[in-house]
């Protein structure tokens, strides 16, 4: 019998994978209305930036469940999935914490769709530039590793034979 | 059985003729460009874009009248930017003002009724962080250029829709001219 990661970890993965899908539909969306519907735009952006927050949340649950019930599978390529891995979570919050900061150093609340707010930084427009640009740096490389991730999950599968992808289905 | 898709048809092409009407009032030209809204304006800047849409800016009489170059926005300042989406055809109107020296934004649909109010609104704030040399306008160097007397620029921005050009280009337009 194939083994498959527990239930906790299935679910936090592809809940993560819809929540990306989501904040990038809602950053796409805040951009293509923001001629036509300003009020629209800006919604679509809280909720991009809501989920941002959902996504750090599940990626702190992700490493805690990681480090205390995940099992061990034998396998010698798997220090460089780990490699990976690691790589995407830490572009992941890299990502989340500068697209907080660019935006929290322009010193305002950042409001999110759920009524909360996170908190202002004190005003700083420089180094909130800086953030912009890491925000978008990490943003594009954290696309490549994930396009990577996808491409090796499906050349395990259809190639290798060693169906690494089942585990998480 | 034809008969039956009569009701259908009918139904698409109401919900067709309302959607064309709805989308023609929305963008339909307007015969003389608006730029008052109740308020003092003066006009220093036009910027086309390749896409053939173009932003006509204004700023309140009285806030030129206070504008330093090289100093900040004063507090109250107030900026407004009409976006057309083509030749005559007004969509949004796109405003800031000077809130306790930070800028607050608001926008009101060109052909509707003027709505003033400010926020700090971050799909703006965003945006505009990357002009913040210029305290957060990119037509500065134009709105200078205007309040030492030179006739409001028109320049070219080439790229489409909302991407700001860079700072150097806003800069060339207003002393291009």
């Amino acid at each position: 019998m194939r083994q498959r990661y527990p239930f906790a970890m299935r679910f936090i993965h592809w809940l993560t994978v819809v929540c990306l899908l989501a904040m990038l539909f809602a950053v796409f969306m805040s951009y293509r209305l923001g001629e036509t519907n300003p009020a629209l735009s800006e919604v679509s952006l809280q909720a991009h930036m809501s989920l941002g927050m959902l996504m750090l949340i599940l990626l702190i649950a992700r490493l805690v469940y990681r480090m205390r019930a995940m099992p061990s599978y034998e396998d010698p390529r798997r220090k460089w999935a780990h490699v990976g891995h690691f790589l995407i979570y830490g572009l992941l919050a890299g990502t989340i914490i500068t697209g907080y900061t660019k935006l929290a150093l322009l010193g305002y609340p950042v409001l999110l769709v759920w009524g909360l707010s996170l908190p202002a930084l004190p005003f700083n427009p420089e180094i909130a530039n800086a953030m912009r640009t890491a925000h978008e740096v990490f943003a594009i490389v954290l696309g490549v590793l994930l396009a990577g991730h996808v491409g090796f999950a499906l050349l395990h599968r259809r190639l290798l034979g060693n169906d690494v992808l089942h585990r998480m289905i | 059985m034809l008969k039956m898709l009569h009701i259908p048809a009918l139904l698409a092409m109401g919900v067709l003729s309302v959607s064309v009407y709805a989308y023609a009032a929305q963008t339909r030209s307007v015969a003389t460009p608006p730029g008052s809204y109740g308020l003092d304006l003066v006009h220093y800047n036009t910027v086309e874009r390749s896409d053939g849409s173009y932003r006509r800016m204004f700023i309140e009489r009285s806030a030129l009248g206070r504008l330093r170059p090289g100093q900040p926005f004063p507090d109250g300042t107030r900026i407004l930017m009409e976006t057309y989406l083509s030749e005559g055809s007004l969509g949004t109107v796109f405003h800031k003002q000077k809130v306790n020296g930070r800028w607050q934004y608001g926008s009101f649909p060109g052909l509707g009724r003027p709505d003033l109010s400010v926020a700090p609104r971050v799909s703006c704030l965003s945006c505009h962080s990357r002009a913040a040399r210029t305290d957060f306008t990119y037509t500065r160097p134009g709105l200078d250029a205007v309040a030492a007397g030179a006739q409001p620029a028109q320049f070219l921005c080439a790229r489409r829709g909302r991407t700001p050009c860079s700072l150097t280009v806003y800069r060339n337009g207003a002393v291009g001219q």
